[in-house]
């Protein structure tokens, strides 16, 4: 039903997904549970994508992220612009595997890990879409639904 | 807390015409979306509209807690986490009513669908620049 739209919102997370550079162009807002049950939100940079089904993040295995992700894996992430807000909300898991490190390493994490994709302080954060909330002002289109 | 540091956040967020707002939905899940701030000033407390029939007043009647989000530029990031209450009088809503709300809201500041959601903050945790800081906001 909202297939057009679920196409645009994957197309703006995956131009997203390959931004390089300087700038806020390539960042979203994750916004998870804290210790009091308030929802904490910070931006974070996608890694990789496969449109509004999944994301992932870099994350540190002691931060406060990913501590508040074993306690409650409920999330949300949201990315706008004037012409846009896509809202997703879902689980995230912290993916340990060397292999999945492996494909997610990138040369600007070197100085932060001490240029070691098995450093075990490097983890992979992946978003999983449950429910999407999208609405596009050029087309005054708003969507609402469940993956 | 740093003087300079307060300092500093603050004529920053008087910067943010927009930020993300994140609320706890029906099933307990946080829900972030983006929100138009009315003249920020400090980050103490921040206003926004929204519409007594949507999401946002809907999920806030149930579950007061909240958090805001605002990045500017590529140096800043102020996460703000707090609680956000919904006001319905006229005195208000004619006080942090803005011209262009006339697009949203049909009937002006006195449409019975706007309301004025102010959010108060009790954590801080953010970067400028090279600064960053976590702090709590005494009361």
């Amino acid at each position: 039903m909202h297939q057009d739209i679920i196409a645009r919102a994957g197309d703006v997370i995956n131009s997203r997904s390959d931004y390089i550079g300087e700038g806020m162009d390539g960042y979203v807002v994750l916004s998870l549970i804290d210790e009091n049950g308030y929802p904490t939100s910070s931006t974070v940079t996608i890694s990789k994508a496969d449109g509004v089904n999944w994301m992932t993040f870099i994350g540190d295995i002691d931060g406060n992220k990913e501590k508040r992700i074993r306690k409650c894996s409920k999330a949300s992430v949201c990315l706008a612009s004037n012409n846009y807000n896509i809202t997703l909300v879902g689980t995230m898991e912290i993916l340990t595997d060397p292999a999945v490190k492996k494909e997610h390493w990138q040369k600007v994490f070197q100085e932060a890990y001490n240029a070691n994709y098995d450093n075990p302080q490097y983890c992979i954060l992946r978003f999983n879409t449950e429910h999407y909330n999208l609405f596009f002002a050029d087309n005054d289109i708003e969507a609402r639904g469940t993956l | 807390m740093n003087k300079e540091i307060t300092t500093k956040v603050n004529e920053a967020i008087k910067k943010c015409s927009s930020a993300s707002f994140g609320l706890i939905d029906e099933k307990g899940y946080p829900s972030v979306s983006t929100v138009s701030l009315i003249r920020p000033e400090t980050i103490s407390e921040i206003y926004f509209s929204s519409g007594l029939d949507g999401n946002k007043a809907k999920r806030l009647q149930k579950n007061s807690k909240a958090s805001i989000c605002c990045c500017i530029g590529n140096s800043s990031n102020i996460t703000l986490v707090g609680d956000a209450e919904i006001f319905t009088d006229q005195e208000t809503k004619s006080k942090y009513w803005l011209d262009w709300f006339k697009n949203v809201y049909e009937g002006g500041e006195t449409d019975p669908n706007y309301c004025v959601i102010k959010f108060t903050t009790k954590r801080v945790s953010l970067w400028i620049g090279e600064d960053g800081a976590e702090f709590e906001i005494e009361r």
